[in-house]
């Protein structure tokens, strides 16, 4: 059985290293079939039943397990009976329970080779404070798709940061799960925008605020709550992308009202300007070692994706297709832009992501519907998040590149402004 | 400001003045009869009653008197309407006393929203450069960008109500 799953998953990392702009057509039926299920003497049913949607909901956007709905209800310690599961094709069930103990909330899960007739992994993982239990169904299903040596999802156990609109110029930050399950305003009061982590621990995140006389941006520490003012600067500021090292950050910034690209050495607060055209420069990102930028310029008379060696005069065009891309997102050599459907702005399907490589000439589209924006590549380049806005609802969308899969995530209240993880 | 321009401005300013006067007294006549016994009110110059009028005038008046600027989809280039706009804007604008002017700029809901504010911020310099061109001094000037983050529309999707807001908005910079 676990052979089986071995396999299908070399199969899948071979696909992402030919070429990722391939659309995947993946034959569901090869996939481990994986129930769960909540112990009947789980103390606390009602948060076990919401980790286990959320573990299904996991195991499902992997892309690497097709969920059962089948439900086997059992005692804990109750002995497994495995030919009762297998006759429902199950190959894989997990057992859970939680309880709550002095503030802690624990969760424990049973997973169980169906096929083997074997218990092949016990865990007890737990967190200290109880609204994060969205985390614990995260972290569960990164252990069980390790156990599988199933590509990383890593990922999903990262903090979301994202701005939303909660009025005529006023706006929040909030951190959240990817699932937007958990979720925490963190800033709010006036117009708050572009919130950013300052690096990958996700201890502190720069942001734009709007509450002075002019916009500044701010880094402010998670942990003790205190706030450093880095820039401010007439017209607007957004930090866009902070170098790998975290010591440089790249601004967009409007000495005289007119939006170029900076970078600001952190330590410093030296600021250097990279780009200078009389048009519209904004959100640039490091790429190849934070050596070179990309970055939107509307120099050839409408938004289109540029790069630029930092220190060099040559700008480079990258994205030869649509009518208005104005916002992007790079791993190695891919880029995943937005582009502007038909010929004004009435059209249903206004904004779509797309996917190209710089080293093939293939389109491949992420997004046939709403406007679609502000996408992120994840750290190894599987997955891309991004926001969308269609009948007038707010969601995070997930992209699973490798396997041609998406799924939304609807904001309750409000309108998604920018995110990142 | 041209003189031609500032002396039309007066001229406005005193006709209002002098229709409200006329009101005023065929509302109360039995107080004019009064102040008659008392006094007899001297006819006043008309550049006396001007200088009065102008000392009236508040900062707040006059910007609030101002028009909005609008703009094309995805566009931050004044187009001859529009600049007729802000030249009549500049007339009263150089009649401020004590405050600078910001220009907000802001746009509809499409787009990237970074882009969307460096978009407003272009359309909120394109109005400035062109009050400079009016003779308003640029140090006087502070253009800030929201977005779309400040719609005075968001009623529905249809073209007249995102119209609205791509626009530059005339602030008092106190």
């Amino acid at each position: 059985m676990f052979k089986k799953v071995l396999i299908f998953f070399l199969f899948i990392q071979s696909l992402f290293a030919v070429d990722a702009t391939m659309e995947i057509i993946k034959k569901s039926t090869n996939l481990p079939l994986v129930a769960v299920s909540v112990s009947t003497d789980s103390l606390d049913q009602n948060t076990a039943n919401k980790i286990k949607q959320l573990l299904a909901q996991d195991l499902a956007v992997s892309g690497h397990f097709n969920i059962s709905d089948a439900n086997f209800p059992m005692m804990s310690n109750q002995p497994i009976d495995f030919q009762r599961i297998k006759e429902s094709n199950v190959d894989i069930f997990i057992l859970i329970d939680a309880f709550e103990e002095f503030g802690k909330l624990q969760l424990n899960y049973k997973l169980f080779d169906i096929n083997a007739q074997t218990l092949a992994l016990n865990k007890q993982i737990s967190t200290n404070k109880v609204d994060r239990y969205p985390f614990l169904a995260h972290k569960a299903s990164i252990d069980i798709n390790k156990f599988f040596d199933a590509p990383s999802i890593d990922w999903m156990d990262r903090f979301v940061i994202f701005a939303r609109y909660t009025g005529t110029k006023t706006s929040e930050i909030v951190i959240s799960d990817y699932t937007l399950t958990y979720q925490k305003v963190i800033i709010k009061g006036g117009l708050n925008l572009f919130p950013k982590w300052s690096s990958d621990a996700q201890k502190s995140f720069f942001y734009t605020t709007y509450n002075g006389f002019l916009p500044q941006v701010y880094k402010y520490d998670l942990y003790n709550g205190k706030r450093e003012l880095i820039a401010k600067s007439d017209g607007m500021i957004v930090c866009s992308d902070v170098s790998e090292d975290g010591t440089r950050a790249l601004f967009t910034m409007a000495p005289n009202a007119q939006p170029d690209i900076y970078e600001i050495n952190l330590q410093t607060k030296q600021k250097k300007q990279l780009t200078n055209y009389s048009g519209i420069d904004v959100g640039a990102q490091y790429v190849e070692d934070d050596k070179k930028i990309v970055f939107v310029s509307d120099r050839l008379g409408k938004p289109n994706i540029f790069a630029k060696a930092i220190g060099q005069r040559g700008i480079e065009r990258l994205v030869y297709h649509g009518k208005n891309n104005n916002s992007c997102t790079t791993y190695k050599n891919y880029i995943v832009y937005t582009s502007r459907e038909g010929d004004n702005e009435f059209s249903a399907n206004t904004f779509n992501l797309y996917l190209i490589s710089t080293s093939s000439d293939y389109i491949r589209p992420l997004t046939t519907t709403g406007k679609n924006q502000f996408p992120k590549f994840s750290a190894d380049g599987e997955t891309i998040l991004h926001t969308k806005e269609f009948n007038g609802k707010s969601s995070l969308g997930i992209i699973r590149l490798n396997h041609n899969k998406s799924f939304l995530f609807p904001l309750k209240s409000g309108k998604l402004q920018s995110i990142d993880w | 400001m041209t003189n031609t321009k500032k002396i039309g401005f007066y001229a406005l300013l005193a006709a209002a003045l002098l229709f409200t006067g006329c009101s005023q007294k065929q509302v109360e006549p039995e107080k004019e009869e009064v102040k008659q016994e008392v006094a007899q009110p001297q006819p006043e110059p008309v550049d006396q009653m001007v200088t009065t009028t102008e000392e009236e005038v508040t900062d707040e008046m006059i910007i609030n008197s101002v028009k909005t600027v609008h703009f094309g989809f995805d566009k931050y280039n004044l187009t001859e309407t529009t600049r007729s706009t802000v030249t009549n804007n500049s007339s009263a604008l150089a009649n401020l006393r004590d405050n600078g002017i910001k220009l907000e700029g802001n746009c509809d809901a499409y787009g990237s929203d970074e882009y969307n504010f460096a978009l407003g911020l272009k359309r909120a310099k394109a109005v400035k450069d062109a009050l400079v061109a009016d003779g308003i001094a640029a140090d006087k000037i502070a253009t800030v960008s929201f977005g779309e983050s400040n719609p005075v529309c968001a009623a529905d999707l249809s073209e007249e109500c995102r119209a609205q807001n791509r626009r530059v908005d005339f602030k008092l910079a106190q």
